[in-house]
């Protein structure tokens, strides 16, 4: 080997290498020089995230300031789409690809999902029948070989490995997995909450696991839940926060971020601009597996980009009295119905609830959801505002108010009960079959004789009827701040000609007015009349007070550094448009309803056991006056002695009534008491309302 | 004992792995335990590097057989009990200790080569391209149904006509043999490369064997292989065409052609095949002239840098210390290379001297590939940047190849005294 040629062989290797080495110094210094700029832009956008810092929701507080509903910190576990995706195609794809129907992919979802939690390299198999596809166009991670599809675990889809780790930190059944593994693969290139406040347990072991990379695109983020102090109590009143719709999500487009809640119903719902707060924002740079960098140099990246500190929504301070509200709800027990309390003197609302009651903290688990939702005692919906009943005999006091101002009865008048009322060819029963005897309207309220005010119906018509239900509040909704509401229905010509009509011989559609037998049906809260809950406490409020105070809920926002934004005071409302003789004589018939030894509710208050609300009344000296009523849910079938038989079918029980105030010379509240399918007023419903009144007026630790 | 050991060489390496330690250090903030495991790895690298300082080269010459011969049970035991690693199997676990045999592959391959090609053709007549393919010898036949039975039903319809080719072929060698006798052609020089080469790529990492390759040309280029006559060059020239579509079509895998395409257009399928090399251009474009500073480059700490410990730590590097320091790094390399050839140039022992470019073009191929990759010129290719990817094996036999250099200039120094005195 000659030396010339050793020096020419070296020559060439150095000047090729040096020639190669230019090359990529080249490529690199105009990477580093004339790219830079570009490139910083886009890291800058691909590095630095803007988050929102969640902001905390107003409290709701009782009227003495008593929290009822607030706001803590929790953990949530977010998922962020576009990092999970990088993982593999999604079983859409694939069921596209191979022409497989999505269900089918059930199984193998499952085996990968244990597979990949496994740290399994073992692929998983799919038979393929049918027509094998076209060559070359295997997704990553998948092959197809003679009919069978394998997919790697280690490439396909992590959303069921992931899904299946976290089912085994957050303790989820199958369904509650699978359903999360979908969350997973839905969330597309947008971020979604998957689970809200973890627990410590669960939060320290999957920010573990994030820790060491494992369980890609996932997020642990500070949120706020709503925490409901008291569980079911108040539901009605308070109602539910839920996640945001992405129909909302459209409507409302930058106010509102996926995942955020918003009130549904309620307090919730309706106060929404008031409790809900303003959400911070910062600015942060996250490693790939989501954990916050830190340093000099995120300092300088990030420059001057501001930090937006959260603001706090508003406290909403109800009329509702916290203690009244659970002995409310104590003593109803698992009834169904509906317990309204109103202030007589300024038209607060003391307490109000609904049964059955859902638990708002539990609300939000779908399982739950489903149940209460499709439950057939329908505890979401509002009974004191949402649900319409007959008033019964309770409506009395109306058609007797009615007459007293059409002059078609006085304190004088009389009127004699046969024990039926005739009218057209068809005949009214009184309750009591063989009659009252003659009455006077005090007396005929305290029998709640129904021929009496047939009568009366018959006499005056519907129209005296009308106007005194529309003076006392009845046919029109509260507006308070808790709905949804309904009106209930007044016997009004407009509504009869919806509801009666019929068809000619040229197949014309006649419609009717009402006639007077629809007015004796009303006089007496049956036909065409229908109230709420809320509707009956207010007239027998109205009643006691003598005027026409308009109920609120509300009682006033407060800002969170305690300033007061609004309130909501009493205004003095004006007298009722009643003559003062006749409420007088009027809540005269109520006071002997429950006092007079005669009156329907007479036995429930003086019969009372000791400790119960109406003995504890007696022993202050206080008297009460209220209304019964037994409002008829289906005509009762009787057996061939007269006796009804469809008493022990709950469904075809009698709701009842009471409505009343207390105490009944100096009234400061008025409430209506509602027991579906209760049977009788004075026997199911009267002794809860005694009892309400009771927690009120003598309160246990003094009497 | 007394050898002058070569100082320059000597400093270019130590300055070299300094600057690696130093980067890498700042890319596995996040990691700490990967950092620590390679200083005790550099301790290794620095025994190994003291071993080929001044054990006498005849030794490792002499041994080379043997060592080969160990790659090769080495690289058959990873396709037997490797461990998996992203789906390939590279490395072979002992306890806490993994190596990745295919490093050393590349050593073994060099060291046989110049181990033959420094002895036979002693008459200084140089070797032809027959003699180093030996297209006649009857292993690659059988090598050739070995590939068809295991990759078989990958070829399709190609089966046939190379099933037929490999009778023929062998059928030939044979004659062939019983011609001119054995000579030394059972296993040529080719089959020296192509034995690792295989078993590596089937692991797959299709990077690695590319070096292996590269290594062995490096030595034929040193030994100064004869060109056929030009009419035999015309009527091979349609093979690399023939041989690229087969490959293409029946050897590459899916993920290997993606890589492929993602270089021509990177932004078409940025969140696959092109997220890398965006992320690693990104992030050297970062830099600047004079870097973002130490543990402050978003990309490299962000961990947006796919691999940025290993194949990607140039991205690092230029992120964080800027056009100046790759250009530094570039530079170290180039002069360790500069130096080492011309350690090849002048050695009296002509095993160092071949060994010499094997060794060179290791070096130059895997930096020219991997900058070209992460600055998104080049496919990207499983490979690793020397010195400065994390990674053990690498960093030992790579001290131990430089070690052997630094003798091959220092015993030039004492030789050169001997003369004199």
């Amino acid at each position: 080997m000659n030396a010339e040629s050793r020096s020419f062989r070296a020559l060439v290797f150095v000047l090729s290498v040096g020639f190669l080495f230019v090359l990529i110094s080249l490529r690199v210094a105009y990477l580093s020089v004339f790219a830079h700029e570009r490139a910083r832009a886009a890291i800058n956008q691909q590095v630095i995230s803007e988050e929102p810092i969640a902001h905390q929701r107003g409290r709701i507080l009782d009227r003495s300031g008593e929290v009822i509903v607030d706001s803590r910190p929790s953990i949530d576990l977010w998922v962020d789409g576009r990092r999970v995706l990088m993982t593999g195609p999604r079983f859409s794809e694939l069921a596209r690809r191979y022409n497989l129907p999505i269900s089918s992919l059930d199984e193998p979802r499952r085996l990968l999902g244990i597979a990949a939690l496994a740290g399994s390299e073992e692929p998983v198999i799919i038979k393929h029948q049918g027509v094998p596809p076209k060559r070359g166009k295997d997704l990553p991670g998948v092959t197809y070989k003679n009919g069978e599809i394998h997919i790697n675990p280690r490439v396909f889809p992590s959303s069921e490995g992931i899904a299946y780790r976290l089912a085994r930190y957050l303790n989820l059944d199958d369904r509650r997995r699978s359903s999360l593994a979908r969350a997973i693969e839905k969330s597309g290139n947008l971020e979604r909450l998957l689970v809200t406040d973890l627990s410590e347990a669960a939060w320290h072991r999957i920010g573990a696991e994030l820790s060491v990379g494992q369980m890609r695109g996932l997020l642990l983020r500070e949120g706020m839940r709503r925490a409901y102090r008291y569980g079911r109590v108040a539901y009605h009143v308070l109602g539910y926060l839920n996640e945001v719709s992405e129909d909302e999500l459209k409507k409302f487009g930058g106010a509102l971020r996926g995942g955020e809640l918003v009130g549904r119903v309620g307090i919730e719902r309706h106060m929404e601009s008031m409790l809900r707060g303003v959400d911070g924002a910062r600015f942060v740079i996250r490693n790939s597996r989501g954990a916050v960098m830190r340093g000099q140099w995120v300092d300088e990246m990030l420059g001057d980009r501001p930090w937006i500190d959260p603001v706090k929504g508003h406290d909403v301070e109800l009329t509702i009295d916290l203690a009244l509200q659970q002995r409310v709800e104590k003593v109803f027990k698992h009834r169904r119905g509906a317990v309204v309390v109103i202030d007589t003197r300024n038209g607060e609302i003391l307490a109000l609830a609904s049964f059955p009651r859902p638990n708002p903290n539990r609300i939000r688990h779908g399982a739950y959801n489903r149940a209460i939702t499709h439950h057939q005692d329908k505890p979401m919906v509002n009974r004191v505002l949402a649900e319409h009943y007959a008033p019964a005999s309770t409506f009395k006091v109306v058609t007797a108010l009615a007459a007293l101002e059409s002059a078609t009865v006085n304190s004088e008048t009389w009127r004699y009960c046969p024990g039926k009322f005739e009218l057209a060819g068809s005949t009214w029963a009184c309750w009591k079959r063989q009659g009252h005897g003659s009455l006077d309207l005090v007396g005929a309220l305290r029998h709640s004789c129904n021929v009496y005010f047939y009568k009366l119906a018959d006499r005056m018509g519907m129209k005296p009827i009308l106007s005194v239900a529309k003076e006392l509040g009845l046919g029109e909704t509260a507006g308070l701040s808790i709905g949804p509401e309904i009106t209930g229905v007044l016997p009004t010509d407009a509504y009869c000609r919806q509801r009666k009509f019929w068809v000619d011989a040229r197949g014309r559609k006649r419609r009717l007015s009402c006639t007077s037998g629809d007015a004796v049906n009303a006089a007496i809260g049956q036909g065409f009349v229908t109230v709420t809950p809320y509707q009956l406490a207010l007239a027998y409020a109205r009643i006691a007070s003598g005027k026409r105070i308009e109920p609120r809920i509300v009682r006033r926002v407060v800002a969170q550094n305690t300033r007061e934004v609004e309130s909501y005071s009493d205004e003095n409302p004006p007298k009722l448009n009643f003559k003062r003789e006749h409420l007088d004589l009027i809540r005269e018939g109520l006071r002997a309803v429950v006092n007079d030894p005669r009156g329907t509710a007479y036995r429930t208050f003086y019969n009372a056991a000791e400790g119960e609300g109406a003995a504890r009344l007696r022993a202050a000296g206080i008297e009460v006056s209220g209304k019964t009523g037994t409002a008829q849910v289906r005509a009762i079938k009787r057996d061939s002695k007269g006796r009804a038989i469809a008493e022990a079918v709950y469904a075809g029980r009698d709701h009842a009534w009471f409505a009343g105030y207390a105490p009944a010379d100096n009234p400061v509240m008025a409430v209506a008491v509602l027991v579906e399918h209760g049977g009788s007023g004075g026997r199911a419903a009267a002794p809860i309302a005694f009892e309400v009144m009771a927690a009120v007026l003598v309160p246990k630790d003094e009497g | 004992m007394n050898l002058k050991v070569d100082r320059l060489l000597l400093a270019t390496l130590l300055g070299i792995l300094g600057l690696a330690l130093v980067n890498l250090q700042s890319a596995t903030l996040h990691r700490p335990s990967a950092f620590d495991a390679q200083v005790v790895w550099l301790g290794l690298a620095m025994l190994a590097l003291a071993v080929a300082v001044y054990v006498p080269s005849s030794v490792v010459d002499r041994l080379s057989p043997l060592a080969w011969v160990a790659v090769v049970v080495l690289l058959v035991m990873v396709l037997v009990m490797g461990t998996k690693v992203n789906g390939a199997k590279r490395w072979l676990s002992f306890g806490a200790l993994r190596i990745q045999p295919s490093e050393f592959a590349k050593l073994g391959v060099i060291f046989l080569l110049a181990h033959t090609m420094s002895r036979s053709r002693s008459d200084g007549a140089g070797w032809s391209l027959s003699d180093l393919l030996g297209p006649l010898n009857p292993s690659r036949p059988v090598a050739l149904v070995g590939l068809l039975i295991w990759r078989g039903e990958r070829l399709g319809q190609g089966y046939y006509p190379l099933a037929a080719l490999a009778l023929v072929w062998f059928v030939l060698s044979v004659v062939a043999l019983s011609r001119n006798g054995l000579r030394g052609r059972i296993v040529a020089p080719l089959d020296t490369i192509l034995v690792p080469m295989v078993l590596i790529n089937i692991e797959p990492d299709l990077g690695t064997s590319l070096v292996v390759l590269v290594c062995g040309l490096g030595v034929f280029w040193g030994a100064g292989v004869q060109m056929p006559p030009k009419r035999a060059l015309l009527a091979v020239s349609p093979l690399p065409f023939v041989g690229g579509w087969f490959a293409w079509n029946f050897m590459l895998l899916d993920y290997q052609k993606a890589r492929v395409l993602g270089v021509l257009n990177p932004e078409a399928d940025a969140q696959h095949t092109g997220y890398h090399t965006i992320q690693s251009i990104n992030a050297i474009a970062n830099g600047g002239v004079f870097g973002r500073g130490l543990g402050a480059g978003a990309q490299a700490q962000t961990a947006r840098l796919p691999e940025h410990h290993t194949d990607f730590i140039f991205a690092v590097l230029a992120e964080e210390w800027g056009l100046l320091g790759s250009l530094l790094a570039l530079l170290l390399l180039f002069t360790l290379v500069l130096l080492i050839i011309d350690g090849a140039r002048h050695t009296p022992d002509r095993f160092l001297e071949l060994s010499g470019y094997g060794i060179a073009s290791l070096i130059v191929f895997q930096v020219v590939v991997n900058v070209g990759m992460v600055s998104g010129i080049m496919p990207v290719v499983g490979m690793t940047l020397p010195f400065f990817s994390k990674g053990g094996s690498s960093l030992v036999s790579l001290c131990f190849a430089v070690g052997l250099m630094i003798q091959a200039r220092s015993s030039r120094a004492s030789g050169v005294a001997k003369r004199q005195y």
